[in-house]
């Protein structure tokens, strides 16, 4: 179970306004700005005891949560399985929530695409600010310099949906999603980023 | 739980999950041939334990044993082999302490002295053996019967525990 814990935000955070908030069964790391009624949170979580990721963007609602395949180990040769990781994202904007499915990821590709969200967030929060005309820089106050090093995890992420939508792998409440709605979801601020192929 | 400086002790209560991430579906043991498998779940609880004059609370992950137990139990393992009857099948708890409370704050286990840590863990394992198969190891009782590989073997021969457990739970982290 300890393999589940990813600590990724902080590599790339503002470490200055990065708080951990631990409870008894999850470890959080958080970052948090307010101004003219505006809150925009960004967090990471490990659940401690079960294997659960989840890194969330809550301005607009954003969501990724990881799981693992359950691992085995057999008594008598102690053999420890490495179970493939699955990823579902859920935005919920334009009073629909859309779900994107990411299966059989290994630890590698799973790691990417959390990155690649992270990029992702960059622009989102970004974009946020300059709409709600914010005063402060919030790329800077959420990130540190790092975070431009993850276009190519971004990229990545990308074409791991692109091959998600292929499948039937994305949905908008429910229903999968079908050329029309995707030309459509294109124009939206809110999702925009994760289907721009 | 011990009044006393010196002496450890614990009591369990568990968190329990099942959310159908696949470590709520309980272990498994396969029988094939004559080759007794076990593909574990996992489970957690918070033991609070009291050590030298100070409290715990222990977050625990580890190997979910409820239905070896049962196994052990004569009625339930009529028609199995005379391993499982006798109670001498392996398995081990492959405990994990995720999370410590101190003083009301909670912390990360990789913060605790090593010492500390380790009376900890085996004061843990203790705890949950007791409960999972319902009885007393009361040859562990100081700090000295915890640290001491002899006592924990008295334990787990006469309450017939599984020597897999003893050497991989208990006589490694003893070395």
């Amino acid at each position: 179970m300890k393999s589940s814990s990813r600590y990724i935000l902080q590599e790339y955070a503002n470490r200055k306004h990065l708080q951990n908030i631990r409870s008894e069964t999850e470890n959080t790391w958080r970052i948090t700005y307010s101004e003219k009624g505006t809150k925009i949170e960004l967090e990471e979580t490990n659940s401690l005891v079960e294997d659960e990721y989840n890194l969330s963007l809550s301005s607009a609602k954003y969501l990724v949560e990881g799981t693992t395949e359950s691992k085995e180990t057999m008594i008598h040769h102690h053999k420890k399985g490495h179970g493939m990781r699955h990823i579902q994202f859920k935005i919920s904007a334009l009073k629909q929530t859309i779900r994107i499915f990411l299966d059989q990821l290994d630890d590698s590709d799973y790691e990417k695409c959390i990155k690649g969200f992270l990029h992702i967030c960059k622009d989102i929060i970004r974009m946020e600010s300059k709409q709600k005309k914010l005063r402060e820089d919030l790329q800077i106050y959420f990130f540190n310099e790092d975070i431009k090093k993850l276009a190519h995890e971004r990229r990545f992420l990308v074409e791991k949906i692109k091959k998600a939508y292929n499948s039937k792998q994305i949905t908008a409440d429910d229903k999968i999603i079908e050329e029309k709605n995707l030309i459509q979801l294109r124009k939206e601020h809110a999702i925009q980023a994760f289907i721009e192929w | 739980m011990l009044d006393d400086p010196g002496y450890g002790g614990g009591t369990a209560s568990g968190h329990g999950f099942d959310d159908g991430t696949g470590y709520g579906g309980g272990t498994e043991v396969i029988f094939k041939d004559n080759v007794v498998g076990t593909k574990y779940a996992r489970t957690s609880t918070t033991v609070s334990v009291e050590l030298d004059n100070k409290c715990y609370d222990v977050v625990c992950t580890y190997n979910d044993l409820s239905i070896i137990a049962l196994l052990r139990s004569k009625r339930l393992t009529a028609n199995l082999d005379s391993s499982v009857q006798n109670g001498n099948m392996g398995w081990e708890v492959d405990l994990d302490i995720v999370n410590v409370k101190i003083d009301k704050k909670w912390t990360s286990p990789s913060t605790l002295p090593k010492k500390e840590k380790e009376m900890i863990y085996l004061i843990c394992v203790k705890q949950i053996l007791e409960e999972t198969f319902d009885v007393k190891l009361y040859e562990l009782e100081t700090v000295d019967d915890y640290n001491s590989q002899s006592k924990w073997k008295q334990a787990y021969n006469r309450t017939n525990l599984s020597r897999d457990s003893l050497y991989s739970d208990i006589m490694k982290v003893l070395k």
